[in-house]
């Protein structure tokens, strides 16, 4: 009942949106170029669809970010367990890391662009940047917090360093560890688009703007809903993943 | 004698920085084998005096000895059983148990052999594949006492192993308790500020007093075994540290429960 009842309301909320694009569309003096109606939209995904472009560049750009995310959570999460674990790095690193965080990703392009010129990889560096530091910042944090009952255990039971770290220290800090993953997830998809708007030849970013280029509204609009619908989809997977994994370390009562 | 505390005192650094003496001038002889309840109310310092015995905490002056060597940290045959069990979530039960057997020379087989029959002693045969999450709370904490007996340890700590628990399901475990340690003659340090629990498991009770934590009186506990709450002597037993607590006349103490 309760799918029913979470379907039931995604398409009630989905209708209402496009209702209302409509609405400004006929109701409005925009110009249908500038601003097409979802039912235009829907058929140039269809066209799109048709001619095979679409479905490649979903793939690359579902593959950059694949990239970039398993890579920026892998090392996120393996840094910030041993920055948390030898806290006096952490407390000599959290200052610098808190001078990075507020530099958006983008900003870090043109450096990124200059290294390593352009393709695939300015588009994963960025993903990387993005979900790196959430992963990292709240690994360190969940670790320096970590219930000291664990640290007793593991003396009493010969647990020993470096062990502790992937015996105790890991798994009891997972369920925030899978948290951060999450809230990554969500920021490195966003950052998806603009690392592909620059020097990418393919890919949702690229996209857009080739959209752009070609003033072609009902594309540009088409990869806008498609970036949104494919990051609805992720989180909501993710999501589904977090709470097992809550479940399973006992730490929720949801069913 | 096999532990020895000698004039331990132990202060805290409060954060408006004024010191804290948590414990003033301990001293405490245990024998081996024996079962010894620190009882008194939250804030005496049983916690901290148990934390320094188990070498969690240092002292701030004074010794503590153990088999004669002084203690110097956490040890493996030393071992402790908190209130909130402290078990692993992301470990079956079984595996809960085998913790501590990881370090020592012992085959998978082995380990698990010995987990089953830790696990059969608390009464928990059939829950080795189960996770904490399924279980009761006492449950949970048989888990844990079956944990720490299985590393055979010389000392077990219990820092009020039973206060989350239900009154009944509190009774069934200080029962069983009592026949557990018996079988395996540890020495037993415990914690609790349940003046029946304390009656029901101890050879000997430490009342503890606070500000400064300190020892107030020293009581054998003489009852043959299974002690029951009902019994004259254990309701004699009673009134006597009732009395430390509150020093008025026999006929005024009423205590219900
Ligand atoms: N790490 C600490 N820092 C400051 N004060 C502490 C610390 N540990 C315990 N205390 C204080 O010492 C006193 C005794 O605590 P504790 O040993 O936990 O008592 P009990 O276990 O008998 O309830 C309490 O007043 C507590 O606030
Ligand atoms: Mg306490």
């Amino acid at each position: 009942m309760k799918v029913f009842r979470q379907i039931w309301t995604i398409i009630v909320s989905v209708a209402l949106l496009l209702a209302l694009w409509e609405a400004i569309v006929r109701f409005s003096d925009i110009s249908p170029a500038l601003l097409p109606s979802p039912l235009v939209v829907l058929k140039a995904i269809a066209e799109l669809c048709r001619n095979g472009s679409l479905r490649q560049n979903i793939t690359d750009s579902l593959w950059r970010f694949a990239i970039g995310y398993v890579l920026a959570i892998s090392a996120g999460t393996i840094l910030g367990i041993l920055v948390g674990w030898y806290k006096s790095i952490f407390d000599y690193l959290n200052p610098i890391l808190q001078f990075l965080r507020p530099i958006a990703p983008v900003a870090w392009m043109p450096f990124i662009v200059l290294f390593w010129g352009i393709g695939d990889l300015p588009a994963i560096v960025i993903i990387f940047i993005a979900a790196f530091f959430p992963v990292l910042l709240t690994t360190a944090r969940a670790v320096i917090n970590l219930d000291p009952v664990y640290l007793k255990i593991s003396a009493n039971y010969g647990v020993k360093s470096p062990s502790i770290l992937w015996k105790i220290v890991f798994p009891a800090v997972f369920p925030q560890i899978a948290n951060s993953f999450h809230i990554a997830l969500g920021s490195a998809w966003i950052f998806l688009v603009s690392g592909e708007m620059v020097g990418t030849q393919s890919g949702l970013g690229f996209m857009i703007v080739d959209a752009r280029n070609n003033m072609r509204s009902d594309h540009l609009l088409a990869a806008m809903v498609l970036v949104g619908a494919i990051g609805l989809i992720l989180d909501l997977l993710i999501g589904k993943a977090e709470l097992a994994i809550l479940k399973f370390w006992g730490q929720t009562d949801v069913h | 004698m096999y532990i020895e505390i000698e004039h331990a005192r132990k202060t805290f650094l409060k954060q408006s920085g004024e010191t804290f003496t948590a414990l003033e001038d301990v001293t405490l002889s245990i024998e081996r084998g024996e079962f010894v309840c620190l009882l008194g109310a939250s804030g005496c310092g049983k916690t901290t005096l148990m934390n320094t015995i188990a070498g969690f905490e240092s002292l701030t002056s004074g010794s503590i000895r153990i088999d004669g060597k002084p203690v110097r940290g956490p040890r493996q045959d030393y071992v402790m059983i908190f209130q909130q069990y402290g078990l692993l979530p992301w470990r079956s039960v079984r595996k809960n148990v085998e913790l501590g057997l990881e370090s020592k020379k012992i085959s998978r087989a082995e380990r698990s052999r010995i987990a089953e029959e830790y696990l059969k002693l608390v009464g928990l045969s059939g829950f080795a594949e189960q996770y904490p999450r399924n279980l009761s709370g006492g449950q949970q904490q048989r888990v844990a006492i079956a944990r720490a007996l299985a590393v055979k340890p010389e000392i077990l700590f219990m820092d009020e192993p039973f206060g989350a628990l239900d009154p009944i399901t509190r009774c069934r475990l200080q029962l069983d308790l009592q026949r557990i340690v018996r079988n395996e003659t540890h020495t037993v340090i415990f914690v609790t500020h349940d003046i029946d629990e304390a009656i029901c498991l101890a050879d000997r009770i430490v009342l503890m007093e606070a500000d400064p934590g300190r020892i107030k009186n020293i009581f054998p506990v003489k009852l043959n075994r299974p002690r029951y709450r009902s019994s004259p002597d254990f309701i004699a037993m009673r009134q006597r540290i009732l009395r430390e607590f509150f020093p008025v006349n026999d006929t005024q103490i009423e205590y219900f429960i």
